[in-house]
């Protein structure tokens, strides 16, 4: 399946000497051939993405994949549970047999160094085990992250090979218990052996705002507060929670998404170009951003949560509060649009404008930069303000809302886009799933798509003020209709802060017959 | 036509309504009810080909006004229907629109007559007043005639045909002299006649949907305004190429050559419209000052800047291309006229200074293209290992007309490094139902709504062959000989070393891909 995605027909083997070329520099790679990819939590996810990775001829021929949880289980059980997931044709039913002869499983107790000695026992076993990489992926509850990381430091590390950890979210649920979990880890592992996982940063459009800022000239001079009005930052579901609520409730859309995602994007878009495109000159130029961002207030946020429409179908005629799992009178907002400054020299006085929600009338991620008006028009105040447009999914592209004569005898100005949708431009290409590319990515150890300690020290700096207000006040958040836009207010916060909505553009598939 | 132009349903009247009142202004359409639209040289090939058909379709589109009356007039004794034998096969007529022929046809008179002979005239002018039914009557003179016969015309219609209640206005086609003295006379004859308001010089490339695009383009959009200058644009090449050469009619190319034909005029207006700065408005007049401006400040071309082709046969290509210019039987045996050239211009002024402005064209070349091409500069500070290649904004006037912005985005997939791809909109595929008017429909309207933006002023023109006579002069002086280039290459290997000298990136890595194919 990757082969597919590349317009050059190449071997597995070269594909993959061209990504360790591109992703990894280093000679930390060759320290061995052999790895062993460590699943904590015995996740199907994780053994699904693993499977794909191997499929596709992209880890190291020589790797082995070992589960570890608390459940008995045998390696039958978990590829029965996996297959759901895993779309083999029967070409590769071979290779999804190779897949699970390198799989182990070891079932042992989180809190019991025994268990993680045995663990550590069976690694060494494996062929080339002693000298193996380890990579330990951390698919668990947050419960058990202290017991699990201090037992894999004292039994599991490799002493030849390198190891990495990989983490998963929630990081923490402020900034004084997020703090807590950084030192803790830091006490056990240094941070370039840390993973921390925000699965937007291994999409690809996200990746590419890199490139697309850094890599064009006609950007340079206007990415600024010259002549952006505003920046936009959207995540849109269009489903509730869908009786999966209550692990929803504790943590909120600002904790979920906001926080985490949009924040993310937000530093790619404002920071300042880094020295070179190294892992941690990248992530010193997003930290330098969000020190220039105040703690948010209330005054610059809409909260909301969906109630059903009655005129709906299906889950669309349930509330959130009407999800069982969900704390009845619950506050929690499933809906928010908050508004950032970043000050610095670059974009005093831009708003950031973060919005996100479930059940809203549309799925949608994306970036929008809108520019400013064009000064002294001599159309007529007929002009509409240049947007440039990075969606993030569905449907990847990167398009230029701008201005054109209206074809025919007219002279007049109207909305067009340049555009670059990536289904029509890159028919054959198969964009890989977000968590594949960070899985290879650890493996090659490259880090500039993982969040450094740093890094969400400074994003639950920005939010932590904010979230504990909440908590404490429990203001009721605005209610909206599910399958809606959202509420009214946050338009209207939108609008007061300088985005202009004319409401007079759709962007066009142009490609469509 | 115009019907499927706008994407709203709309009836012939609203259309011609609407442009009326964006083109046009309300009072004056109000000046008189008859237009009289008068072709000098009604029995040529220009009136045959271009005229008579343009004529048509708008009429067929309901964009003329109601009461338009077309009048030939020419040496030759011929009748209406003679003319409308000559048009037909260029007026591409569909069986439901016969009615609507016949009533065109029906609007149409022919006389005959001397162009030097005053009484001709008169004849031509009682004719005239005769159709208007003694009411007022607008009058447009279109002069689709050879430049030896200019004088007596215009003094004729002057003194014997201009209407007195309505207005007058007369259309001039090139060429406009072939230096700067020729034209000077010619242009003082013009204004002796006639003022300035009253004159139509048409070059048809501002009749060009993504010509008249360029001025929207630029001063529509806030994203292109703090790049379009010197410090982000590294050069701009304004390209002019036909796959074909002569075929037989070189005998009225020799006397003027490629430099004439298409880089004094269509190059140029080009290059004034992606220089000039922002008018005070998109009046006429405002937006013309702003090109004579542009122009003030390019000095006269060195030869230095400049390659000079002429095509000879491809011995292994068929048909046509293995004939050179000189196998062309009209064409002197001996003559140096160049069928290509291209040139570099400075536009000396705080937005331009040292940046090239490459004009190229050419005959028998590799393509049929006409295009604007912006090339920024590389990326300061670059971050990619110079694996970045230049942005370049190209508008492509012809054939299928386009913008797109060459860009660098990654390499899709799970790579990081960049790759050269394009934000692009392709007029087809963009505007399905939208059909673009031929250059002459817009050109010719224009007139009739008294719309002069695109049309060349007198001072235009001047400065214009200010900055090509030297040059041409010398050329003819010294019998400059043209480099020979192969029928159907990119033309001569020194026009690319030119180029590429005085800035311009090429690097063969990028090829605009048509992202709507299936």
């Amino acid at each position: 399946f990757f082969l597919e995605k590349m317009s050059l027909p190449l071997s597995r083997s070269e594909v993959f000497g061209e990504l360790r070329k591109e992703l990894h520099e280093d000679e930390e790679f060759h320290q061995s051939d052999v790895h062993v990819f460590i699943i904590m939590g015995a996740s199907v996810r994780v053994q699904s993405l693993t499977e794909w990775l191997f499929r596709d001829g992209l880890l190291p021929e020589q790797t082995y994949f070992v589960g570890f949880a608390r459940t008995n289980l045998s390696v039958d059980a978990l590829r029965t549970a996996c297959m759901p997931y895993l779309k083999v044709t029967d070409t590769e039913a071979e290779r999804l047999s190779a897949f699970f002869g390198r799989n182990t499983y070891i079932s042992g107790k989180y809190a019991d160094g025994d268990s993680f000695s045995k663990l550590n026992a069976h690694i060494e076993s494996l062929p080339g085990g002693p000298g193996a990489n380890r990579l330990f992926y951390l698919a668990l509850p947050p419960t058990v992250y202290h017991d699990v990381t201090k037992n894999i430091k004292h039994h599991c590390m490799s002493m030849k090979g390198w190891n990495r950890v990989i983490v998963e979210k929630p990081f923490g649920h402020d900034l004084q218990s997020s703090e807590e979990l950084s030192t803790h880890l830091s006490s056990l592992f240094t941070e370039d052996q840390i993973y921390r996982i925000d699965h937007y940063l291994g999409k690809e459009m996200v990746q590419n705002l890199m490139v697309l800022r850094f890599g064009n000239r006609i950007f340079g001079p206007i990415w600024n507060r010259d002549s952006v009005a505003c920046v936009v930052l959207t995540f849109k579901e269009p489903f509730g929670t869908q009786g999966r609520g209550g692990y929803f409730d504790d943590f909120g859309i600002i904790r979920d998404v906001m926080q985490n995602h949009l924040l993310q994007m937000l530093s790619l878009v404002a920071m300042e170009k880094p020295a070179s495109t190294s892992s941690d000159d990248v992530r010193d130029e997003k930290v330098k951003v969000l020190k220039c961002i105040a703690p948010l207030s209330m005054s610059d946020v809409v909260l909301g949560q969906y109630v059903g429409d009655p005129e709906g179908e299906g889950d669309a005629k349930l509330s959130y509060l009407d999800d069982p799992t969900v704390p009845k009178g619950s506050t929690q907002a499933t809906f928010a649009t908050a508004v950032l400054y970043v000050h610095n020299e670059r974009w005093d006085g831009v708003p950031f404008i973060l919005r996100c929600g479930k059940a809203l009338n549309e799925r949608k991620a994306e970036v929008r930069l809108q520019f400013t008006d064009v000064p002294g028009d001599i159309f007529g105040n007929q002009c509409r303000r240049n947007e440039l447009v990075v969606r993030v999914q569905p449907n990847e592209a990167v398009y230029a809302k701008m201005m054109s004569k209206k074809p025919g005898v007219y002279f007049h100005p109207e909305e067009t886009e340049l555009d670059l949708t990536y289904k029509s431009r890159y028919k054959d290409v198969k964009l890989p799933d977000a968590y594949e590319r960070l899985i290879l990515d650890v493996f090659c150890g490259s880090q500039m798509h993982f969040v450094r300690s740093d890094e969400l020290r400074e994003a639950w700096r920005i939010f932590t003020p904010l979230l504990h207000q909440i908590e404490k006040e429990k203001p009721k958040p605005i209610p909206y209709k599910y399958g809606s836009r959202g509420p009214q207010e946050a338009d209207d916060l939108v609008q007061r802060v300088g985005f202009r909505y004319e409401g007079t553009y759709k962007w066009v598939n142009p490609h469509r017959l | 036509m115009g019907q499927k132009m706008s994407s709203d349903c709309l009836t012939r009247s609203e259309v011609f309504g609407q442009l009326r009142r964006e083109l046009y202004g309300e009072e004056q359409s109000s000046h008189s009810n008859t237009h009289l639209f008068i072709i000098l040289g009604a029995s040529g090939d220009l009136a045959k080909k271009k005229i008579y058909p343009t004529l048509w379709w708008l009429f067929r589109d309901g964009l003329l006004p109601d009461n338009t009356f077309f009048v030939g007039f020419a040496r030759s004794n011929l009748t209406v229907d003679d003319i409308k034998a000559a048009c037909l096969p260029h007026m591409k007529v569909s069986d439901e629109d016969k009615d609507y022929l016949s009533a065109f046809f029906s609007k149409n008179s022919y006389l005959s007559g001397r162009y030097d002979d005053g009484s001709s005239f008169d004849q031509l002018n009682r004719h005239l007043s005769s159709l208007s039914g003694g009411g007022n009557t607008n009058r447009l003179f279109y002069l689709a005639l050879p430049p030896t016969v200019y004088h007596h015309v215009s003094t004729n219609i002057r003194t014997h045909c201009m209407s007195l209640k309505g207005w007058n206005r007369v259309i001039v086609e090139k060429p406009f002299g072939r230096d700067l003295q020729s034209s000077q006379e010619l242009s003082a004859h013009l204004s002796s006649l006639f003022t300035e308001d009253q004159i139509y010089r048409i070059d048809h490339y501002l009749g060009k949907e993504m010509v008249q695009n360029l001025m929207v383009l630029r001063f529509g959009n806030r994203i292109f305004g703090p790049i379009w200058n010197r410090n982000s644009v590294a050069c701009v090449v304004l390209t002019f190429k036909e796959p074909f050469g002569t075929q037989g009619r070189g005998g009225y190319f020799d006397d003027f050559g490629i430099i004439r034909d298409v880089m004094q005029n269509h190059l140029l207006q080009m290059l004034c419209l992606v220089a000039m700065e922002k008018p005070p408005s998109t009046s006429p007049d405002d937006v013309r000052d702003e090109k004579v401006k542009v122009l003030k400040c390019i000095t006269p071309v060195e030869v230095s800047d400049v390659v000079l082709g002429q095509y000879v046969g491809d011995p292994e290509g068929e048909g046509q291309s293995r004939l050179g210019y000189l196998d062309d039987p009209t064409v002197p045996k001996d003559s140096c006229t160049p069928t290509f050239a291209t040139a570099v211009l400075y536009v000396q002024n705080e937005r331009w200074d040292g940046v090239p402005f490459i004009l190229r064209c050419g005959k028998a070349l590799n393509e049929r293209k006409a295009e604007v091409r912006l090339q920024f500069t590389d990326v300061p500070g670059d971050i990619f290992g110079d694996s970045c290649q230049r942005n370049e904004l190209v508008v492509r006037v012809q054939p299928d007309e386009a913008i797109y912005l060459k860009m660098t985005t990654k390499r899709p997939g799970v790579y990081f490094n960049p790759e050269e791809t394009e934000l692009d909109l392709t007029y087809k595929s963009r505007y399905k139902d939208v059909k673009l008017p031929d250059a002459y429909e817009r050109l010719i309207l224009d007139v009739f709504c008294g719309n002069q933006m695109h049309f060349v002023r007198s001072d235009e023109l001047r400065e214009a062959w200010r900055i090509f006579t030297p040059l041409l002069h010398q050329i003819e002086r010294e019998k400059m000989c043209p480099i020979p280039y192969t029928y159907g290459s990119r033309g001569p290997r020194e026009a690319d070393d030119l180029m590429k000298r005085v800035g311009f990136r090429y690097e063969g890595t990028y090829k605009w891909v048509q992202p709507h194919t299936t």
